[in-house]
């Protein structure tokens, strides 16, 4: 025995991260592993994640005849409802909230901690680990659905499949490190977990604008339907028109590119570090009598450092994001498209009953509104334009306040509700509807006369965009002396009245250039994200300056203290 | 200075409203210590703080003169045999050793060879190449000390390492753990509740109750402080009377009384047992007192535990 020991002796130790780190992720891989395919409960989720394998040949036999692309659609909706709105968050959770939680409830992680391993390394490793295996194990469950969709479709849109496949490894990180977290957070996570998926995720994510960019599945739908082009149409493959990505795209208004990526960055930043935070179980309450401590007050902000760091890098991104690329932006744009139609049989409003008619029943026209700052300047031009009868308008760029545009829309309405009412009663050629395109046309000449700035064409650049920059466009320009409420106006001024309809369509842009408004958030900016530095800097300052030497004095105080104790108690 | 196996200084752990630990300051010498208690006593939280495991509410623990919370440092040098049963079950017990015993430093050969060696101390052998979802609790615990004692640590903490081991097992470990602390100057906390189970490893013991450190010092001293606690024996005599007039001319015998149960017995209550048990010899032969039976009713350890929490 004795010697067998001493054998045990004679094996040389070296630490270093290089060492510890094959054992760690190795044991972490074996155990994903044992998880996923060993135990029987895994297979439930596993299964689920499968279930779209089902769905295809299902939904091939179910239906008689389909074109090929409605078949995809709905493949890219059973995709993008199902699959990424509930199947992976579900299975994520089921393998990663267990990836501490059990450890930590039965408590076998013991053999881990109490070895020479930082506990940041551990959260580390482990994320590894799962990066390795579930990743891998999703995007093949991923082409797997694919092929059982696609077999009897004849394996078309792999363009879509590849799509899916690369934002199925996107979610699977993310929600694996949020999970994490999770798991660590909640002794037993499921609940916790599935109330997330369910109905924070699913169920809240429909009820208003701001609670959807609350939710991680808003970040990856919008991975989905990247890029946008400037129509506003998806030029990704797994958008078919009518269907849930492309409605995504017309009323979900996704993330802009660089929003997601941030995001979705931070989000696993964050969930890494409060993991190893919790883990170490470090305090964020303020200790008692902290300052008079031999430590001090770095001795607490060791304590903090991973909450320091956190918090550092949520301000450092959202001050980033608040001052260079909001405030650097060198304007504010924004574009509007409208249809002008002019339908001699008025079919849009209904006389008769007491409501008058808004402006897109009338049709003349629309109205933007803006806020300008003191300072600021406004551009209104028309950007893109087609008409089904072109050399037969004349169209007007308005600005105006609001009484003149008041005064004009109220005038109108009563025209138009005047008109429908009598023209109820009258045919259509009886003359009623050419008195009032006379009419109109007098208000129209009123309005312009009372404008701030008006701007007259008849031939707009066709086919072709015209940037926001390019200054030879004829547009308006107003520079706003006080805080003013603008009234930008495109109306129809002109025009031959034919019984035929006639579309005027445009999409005209407006750039507020905003002195006030970006120096504002460059400042707002600039602060926020000093505070994250100064955040990240304190634990930087911590790391350097707090070592154990403080703690051995403060061990040797605490020792001198017992001693003079125990003397006074003797004597 | 003199450095301290484990010193804390107002220590003290509270699970939200229960106490754990209250107010424990000891300072332990280096060696081979009992940590001695009742079930619930705290000697597991005591144990966990020790190797970082817990973290105390408030106090301060140092072991070899190193704080332990958040310190990988002082981690390099301990080994850790835990309560839980629970182990990596997927794995095997030569890979679960042999993976432990990288993270605490060693070569992945030498890991191998040292796993294979320590497996072979603890008498494994045979099923290290078995998966620990296998195995019985003896090997479990077993597999534990391979784990805690494979990287041959300076300091070893072993909570309960012989519990659910057979008696054969049980010897070689206690062999094993007298060998370390002896021979290869390691100093090891090792708790336990059963008294004559540590007795076979050390003398120097601390007594836990109730999440308060009541004695520290060797066995020799406990057990003379046991010697002094009234314990009651019962005693079945055919001539009760006699004895019970002979007895009550000592001193050191409290009390005589029937056995309210079976009157055949008599209950003495001593608070010397060394000189009771004399005493009893000297009788038997020479006034010829027939004792068919004799036993003690309560001189275990909670007794004693009793006994020295009323005294405080």
């Amino acid at each position: 025995m004795e010697k067998l020991y001493e054998n045990l002796t004679k094996y040389e130790k070296k630490f270093s991260w290089k060492r510890r780190f094959g054992p760690i992720y190795r044991l972490y891989l074996s155990k994903l592993i044992s998880t996923l395919f060993k135990q029987g409960k895994s297979w439930i989720f596993n299964a689920l994640i499968l279930l779209p394998i089902i769905a295809g040949p299902i939904v091939a036999f179910s239906v008689n005849y389909m074109l090929a692309n409605e078949f995809y659609s709905l493949y890219s909706d059973i995709m993008f409802r199902g699959y990424f709105g509930i199947i992976i968050p579900l299975f994520t959770m089921y393998i990663a909230s267990t990836m501490f939680n059990d450890e930590k409830n039965n408590r076998s992680i013991t053999y881990l901690t109490s070895r020479p391993i930082h506990r940041f390394e551990l959260v580390i490793i482990k994320y590894l680990g799962y990066l390795t295996v579930v990743p891998l194990f999703i995007i093949v469950a991923t082409l797997l659905n694919y092929l059982s969709f696609g077999v009897l479709a004849g394996l078309m849109y792999f363009n879509m499949a590849l799509r899916f496949m690369f934002v199925a490894f996107i979610a699977t990180v993310v929600y694996g490190a949020v999970f994490m977290l999770i798991g660590l957070l909640f002794k037993n996570p499921l609940w916790f977990g599935l109330f997330f998926v369910f109905i924070w995720e699913f169920v809240f994510a429909s009820f208003s604008p701001t609670l959807r960019s609350l939710t991680i599945s808003y970040y990856i739908k919008s991975l989905i339907v990247y890029p946008i082009n400037e129509y506003g149409n998806s030029e990704s493959p797994a958008v078919f028109p009518g269907n849930y990505a492309d409605v995504f795209v017309k009323f979900g208004s996704p993330a802009k590119a660089l929003t997601f990526s941030v995001v979705l960055l931070v989000v696993i930043i964050i969930s890494i570090v409060l993991s190893w935070a919790i883990l170490q179980g470090d305090r964020l309450r303020v200790p008692y009598k902290a300052g008079k401590r031999p430590g001090g007050w770095k001795y607490y902000l060791k304590e903090i450092r991973s909450y320091l760091i956190t918090f550092g890098i949520i301000f450092l991104t959202v001050g980033l994001t608040l001052g260079p690329v909001v405030g650097m932006k060198k304007a504010y744009y924004s574009s509007t498209i409208t249809n002008i139609t002019i339908l001699p049989n008025w079919s849009w409003y209904t006389p008769g009953t007491n409501t008058k008619p808004s402006v897109n029943d009338m049709g003349w026209g629309t109205m933007e509104r803006f806020t300008v700052r003191k300072n600021d300047s406004l551009r209104f031009m028309p950007r893109y334009g087609y008409s089904s009868n072109k050399e037969s308008f004349q169209a007007a760029l308005v600005l105006c306040n609001e009484s003149t545009f008041t005064k004009f829309f109220e005038s109108c309405q009563n025209l138009w509700f005047l008109w429908a009412a009598q023209q109820y009663q009258a045919p259509y050629d009886s003359g009623l509807f050419r008195q009032l395109i006379l009419n109109y046309f007098n208000l129209a000449q009123e309005f312009l006369d009372d404008s701030i700035a008006k701007l007259i064409f008849s031939e707009v650049p066709i086919e072709t965009f015209t940037s926001y920059d390019d200054l030879t466009t004829p547009s308006i320009s107003y520079q706003a002396s006080t805080k003013t409420t603008f009234y930008c106006v495109l109306l129809i001024i002109d025009y031959i009245a034919v019984p035929n309809a006639e579309f005027y369509g445009y999409d005209f842009g407006f750039v507020v250039d905003g002195t006030k408004t970006r120096i504002g958030s460059y400042v707002l900016g600039f602060v926020i994200s000093a505070f994250g530095v100064g955040l990240i800097g304190l634990a930087i300052y911590s790391l350097a300056t707090y070592s154990s030497k403080i703690e051995i004095e403060r061990y040797e105080k605490k020792v001198a203290e017992f001693e003079e104790k125990n003397k006074n108690i003797a004597n | 200075m003199k450095e301290y196996f484990i010193e804390t200084y107002d220590l003290n752990k509270w699970y939200k409203e229960v106490m754990a630990l209250n107010k424990i300051t000891v300072k332990i010498d280096r060696g081979i210590v009992g940590l001695l208690g009742p079930n619930g006593a705290g000697k597991s939280t005591f144990l966990n703080i020790a190797t970082a495991q817990l973290r105390q509410s408030s106090g301060e623990i140092y072991v070899e003169g190193s704080e332990v919370w958040n310190n990988p440092e002082i981690l390099k040098r301990f080994g850790f045999c835990p309560e839980q049963e629970i182990l990596f079950e997927w794995m095997t017990g030569r890979k679960f050793v042999r993976e432990l015993a990288q993270i605490s430093g060693l070569s992945r050969e030498a890991a191998n060879k040292a796993a294979v060696e320590a497996i072979k101390l603890v008498g494994l052998t045979e099923v290290m190449d078995r998966a620990i979802k296998g195995y019985s609790k003896g090997m479990r615990q077993r597999i534990k000390i391979a784990q805690a004692i494979v990287h041959d640590p300076e300091i070893l903490f072993l909570d309960e390492p012989l519990q659910s081991t057979d008696p054969l097992v049980r010897r070689e470990l206690v062999q094993l753990i007298q060998k370390l602390g002896r021979d290869f100057g390691k100093n090891i906390l090792i708790s336990s509740h059963i008294l004559h189970e540590v007795e076979r490893i050390t003398n120097k013991i601390l007594l836990i109750y109730s999440g308060r450190a009541i004695a520290q010092g060797s066995i020799s001293e406990i057990r003379e402080l046991m010697d002094k606690i009234p314990f009651t024996i019962r005693i079945k005599t055919p001539d009760r009377k006699r004895l019970a007039t002979i007895l009550l001319d000592y001193d050191f015998v409290l009390n005589v009384a029937p056995d309210i149960e079976n009157f055949e017995y008599i209950n003495i209550r001593t608070n010397n047992s060394n000189a009771f048990y004399k005493l009893i010899q000297e009788l038997a032969v020479e006034s010829k007192v027939k004792i068919l039976e004799m036993a003690t009713l309560d001189a275990g350890l909670e007794a004693i535990f009793d006994y020295l929490t009323k005294r405080k």
